[in-house]
């Protein structure tokens, strides 16, 4: 995030951290860790012996949500909406001294995302944007202007999405960019409401809608809106929402895929790799539309380099679907099954959901870490405008060094915890999927090499901003 | 008629003359008035460079992604500087000290090191420098910025700093009577409770007999070393609200001022010059302390760094920088905001030292917000210290001419301050780019993305044998012994 760089860029006060072991040992480890759990697996898993689906649907709820918890909560979302605008408008240019910076992108885009994976998905009830077009009646939730049209998908989330993450990476951090943003946002998803009806747009339009239902997947509990707008709650296992659903469109495979290439894009597009992926290669390759002298042409090739730098942005989901659906092809050529290679490509693609949420958490922990300690502050003075609480103080110019070794450790753990869970998610579709188990086994080679794959490049991506001897 | 005819044509012409001299005076007059006076606060004028120089091509200390990848940095840019010796050894890292033919810089601390400690280079020939020893007592493994020289009695000291923070209050003093080979004559623990002082930065008297510790940005550590084998300490100050908490810092001549810088990440919250009267200390007077004589803060930088009292025509300055810019290592935010994003260096007047006045800024095209869109895709904006400032030094202190000031990315670069309203760039050296070329002692050792060294180290002005020499060490390229070779900027200034 350009607004809050990592202070783990080799800050004046990181200590660099000696590796124990060399790098690739990290790499073969997590490599052979994937390929244990595999074996694992295939000797212990076995075939569901109800889908878990139908499953879910007999289960009854465990418990309900208070309606005044409900309506405050709702209440307070929009509340934070506001004031992120408010802040925007108003407040300092500083995006270090501006609630709304700090609300948004880190509280908001990561915290929030981060804790739905734990508690579920809570957006759905509190969405500030529903409540505001509930507030102006601009849909009665059910029927719509105009059908919802089904080519449409979900490429309305995924563009939103990726111009979202455009935002993050290519604009200057202001607080005013934050806050048009948001008014054109807001602006779009009304429209969208109005038209197509709050069910249809929220479910396939909004982006955080879409986002956070998919992340609420991994966590234990499942929130329905009854009659009446009730709200009850269901327990269920760890990443059972994986388990319970296929994804319903190859568009949101894509807003899959583009949760974890965004965030690779996001490591990889500062690297030295990438950059010379464009001064190195391409530019010879395209050296006559440019001359000979690489000084002299350099500002055309600057405008160039931009150009390239956010088409890796924008074409990097498509660069993950075109691997995901070789393996996919390869699933289906080792399993020989009848399925079609869209059926299978939507019944594996949640599996990618751990993997992109927990590379997403180590790329950006240490930027938590650093932000909310501020938010005492942030909240004393949302506006930036010298304001305190009696006996706060301050906040402190420069955040406490961080310890290296801690930091490698833990997005090491989580990388490959977040593969193996990824593993461990497609056997039990496998068995679900295939017929034998034989031939839910065999798709899992081309998953797992998938995974090891992933592991190595994730691994070596997140190590790069570090400052890790090797 | 006649007598009268002279007469008017004497008047007339005694006229013309007062006239005409009137004149000349009102030309004298316009001729040696003051130069203007107005504080210079934009980029300095660029170097005038030498025919065979391999200049920058971007903004005035930008190295461009073309230069960076296309192949120019890894040869290296300069301008009337040139390379004539060489020590890489194993990295450097943060700082330089000399005395004699000697040149002392510290290293990393890796484990992967052979040679850890300060190492000491012999430059009786600048063609060939080369190490004779490895200070290597534990105040030496990593001095951060503290590792200084007392030239009035051959020491040379630093405080134990890893990773900016020492680790235990460490303290070694070494003497360098025989500058190639320093004869240990002190190591220890200052006697505080752990966690009390924790070593960055620091100074030595000039006349050598006391060490000012920085713990940034929290306290003032005095350490008595009349007696070098003996160090004590005179006092661990924890100043009142945090003004007078160092970074780093200079001591005046006569030995009675600190000249702090004041990093604004401590409790002040200000970022700039603190003079401080420490003549308790230089006077040995009993229950010492320091007093505040002055303050100058800047909202345009952040963690000062470097202070260097100097003269030029015979008036007081102090040659000061910034670390980083105003919003530290967020340098995206800071263009975002219109505010410059790195730290630059600027001269600061105390001829009145109750009321010092900033005279004028070194910046560079690169610290202007105007050019920020011209660096949006640099490296540099990704984090850390990009172009950023760090220590500078003067060729004479005394009567100072010229100035070198390491900027990290953008190299060293070397200015005019004779004038010290209109500075302007004279030279600028940026040592090749070693990318994969990870020496365990660099200062840059554990960073993937080399496309840059870092010149961070104190320089050192030397005119021997016709040519004027420039020690400067950088991370990746540890040791280098430079030369002026345009004679324009050479010659004119002894």
């Amino acid at each position: 995030m350009l607004a809050f760089p990592a202070a783990a860029e080799a800050h004046a006060f990181v200590q660099p951290y000696t590796l124990p072991v060399p790098f690739g040992l990290y790499l073969y480890g997590a490599a052979a860790t994937l390929l244990v759990t595999f074996f694992v697996l295939a000797y212990f898993a076995r075939p569901a012996t109800a889908p878990l689906a139908a499953a879910a649907a007999r289960s009854p709820p465990s418990g309900e949500v208070p309606a005044w918890l409900v309506d405050a909560l709702r209440a307070f979302a929009v509340g934070l909406l506001l004031l992120t605008l408010i802040a925007g408008f108003y407040g300092t240019r500083n995006p270090d001294a501006n609630i709304g910076m700090t609300l948004f992108w880190v509280i908001f885009v990561l915290g929030f995302t981060y804790a739905t994976a734990l508690v579920g998905d809570v957006f759905a009830i509190v969405n500030p944007w529903r409540t505001i077009a509930e507030w102006l009646r601009l849909s009665d939730g059910t029927r719509a202007r105009v059908a919802y049209p089904g080519w449409l998908g979900y490429w309305p989330a995924l563009v939103l999405y990726v111009a979202l993450i455009w935002i993050e990476l290519f604009a200057l951090p202001r607080p005013s960019t934050l806050a048009i943003a948001l008014l054109v946002y807001s602006g779009v998803t009304f429209a969208g409401v109005w038209l197509f009806g709050a069910t249809a747009w929220f479910r396939h339009g909004e982006i955080f809608s879409v986002l956070l239902r998919l992340v609420g997947l991994l966590a234990p509990l499942d929130y329905r809106v009854a009659a009446g707008g009730i709200v009850t709650v269901r327990r269920r296992a760890w990443f059972g929402g994986v388990l319970e659903g296929n994804a319903d469109r190859m568009s949101l495979v894509l807003f899959v895929l583009f949760m974890l290439s965004s965030t690779t894009f996001d490591g990889m597009h500062e690297t030295l790799v990438w950059m010379n992926v464009f001064w190195k290669y391409l530019v010879h390759a395209f050296q006559p539309l440019w001359g000979t002298d690489l000084i002299a042409s350099q500002r055309i090739l600057e405008r160039w380099y931009v150009a390239f730098q956010r088409a890796g942005l924008m074409l990097s989901p498509f660069l993950y679907f075109a691997v995901y659906m070789i393996v996919i092809a390869c699933v289906k050529a080792v399993t020989r099954t009848a399925m079609t290679l869209r059926e299978l490509a939507l019944a594996f693609a949640f599996t990618v959901l751990p993997i992109a949420i927990v590379y997403n958490m180590a790329h950006y922990w240490t930027l938590l870490l650093l932000q909310i300690p501020k938010l005492p502050y942030l909240v004393a003075d949302p506006f930036g405008a010298g304001w305190t609480l009696p006996g706060l103080g301050s906040p402190p110019a420069e955040p406490p060094p961080l310890d290296m070794a801690p930091i490698w450790n833990t997005e090491v753990m989580l990388i490959v915890g977040g593969h193996l869970i990824g593993v461990y998610l497609a056997h039990r579709v496998a068995l679900r999927v295939f017929d034998s188990r034989r031939a839910a086994l065999a798709s899992q080679v081309p998953m797992l090499v998938l995974m090891m794959t992933y592991t190595v490049l994730g691994l070596w991506v997140i190590s790069q901003p570090l400052a890790l001897e090797r | 008629m006649q007598t009268k005819r002279v007469g008017r044509h004497r008047v007339l012409v005694d006229l013309s003359i007062a006239c005409a001299a009137s004149m000349l005076l009102c030309v004298g007059t316009s001729t040696a008035a003051p130069k203007d006076q107005t504080p210079w606060t934009g980029p300095v004028p660029r170097a005038h460079c030498g025919p065979g120089d391999n200049t920058e091509s971007g903004l005035q200390g930008q190295t461009t992604l073309a230069e960076r990848l296309g192949g120019a940095a890894a040869r290296g840019l300069n301008c009337n500087l040139q390379l004539i010796g060489q020590f890489q050894g194993e990295g450097a890292y943060h700082a330089q000290a000399w005395t004699d033919v000697c040149s002392y810089y510290s290293t990393a601390d890796s484990p992967l090191q052979q040679h850890p400690g300060v190492a000491v280079i012999d430059v009786s020939d600048p063609t060939h420098p080369h190490a004779t020893a490895y200070l290597n007592a534990p105040a030496m493994l990593q001095t951060w910025e503290s590792l200084k020289v007392s030239e009035e009695r051959k020491l040379i000291a630093a405080v134990e700093s890893e990773g900016g923070a020492g680790v235990k209050p460490g303290f070694a003093v070494y003497d360098i009577s025989d500058c190639r080979h320093p004869v240990l004559k002190a190591a220890i623990d200052l006697p505080v409770p752990p966690g009390t002082i924790k070593g960055h930065a620091g100074a030595i008297s000039p006349d050598g007999r006391t060490y000012y510790g920085a713990y940034y940005p929290v306290s003032l550590y005095i350490i008595d070393i009349a007696d070098p084998s003996n160090p004590k300490l005179m006092l661990n100050w924890v100043p009142p609200g945090g003004i007078g908490a160092p970074h780093d810092l200079s001591i005046s001549e006569d030995n009675t001022r600190a000249y702090i810088m004041n990093p604004g990440t401590g409790a002040s919250g200000k970022n700039g010059l603190v003079v401080l009267d420490v003549s308790d200390f230089h006077f040995r007077r009993p229950n010492p302390q320091p007093r505040v004589v002055s303050t100058l803060f800047w909202p345009d930088g952040g963690i000062a760094m470097t202070s260097q009292p100097i003269r030029i025509h015979g008036k007081h300055y102090i040659l000061a920088s910034d670390e980083l810019g105003p919003m530290l290592t967020n340098h995206v935010s800071a263009c975002a905001q219109g505010l410059p994003p790195w730290g630059f260096p600027r001269l600061i007047d105390i001829e009145d030292e109750k009321n010092p006045k900033t005279v004028s800024l070194l910046k560079l095209e690169i610290d202007d917000p105007a050019n920020c869109a011209q660096l949006a895709n640099d490296p540099a904006m990704t984090g850390s210290f990009g172009y950023s400032a760090h220590y500078c030094r003067a060729d004479d202190p005394k009567n100072t001419k010229l100035v070198a000031c390491s900027r990290h990315e953008a190299g060293l670069r070397v200015f005019d301050v004779s004038d010290p309203y209109h500075p302007k760039e004279v030279a600028y050296y940026k040592p090749p780019v070693r990318s994969g070329n990870n020496l365990p002692g660099s200062g840059i050792n554990a960073v993937a993305n080399h496309t840059f060294d870092w010149s961070k180290s104190n320089s050192r002005f030397l005119k021997r044998n016709g040519v004027r020499e420039l020690w400067i060490t950088s991370a990746d390229n540890g040791f280098q012994v430079l030369k002026f070779t345009n004679r324009d900027e050479d010659d004119d200034r002894d």
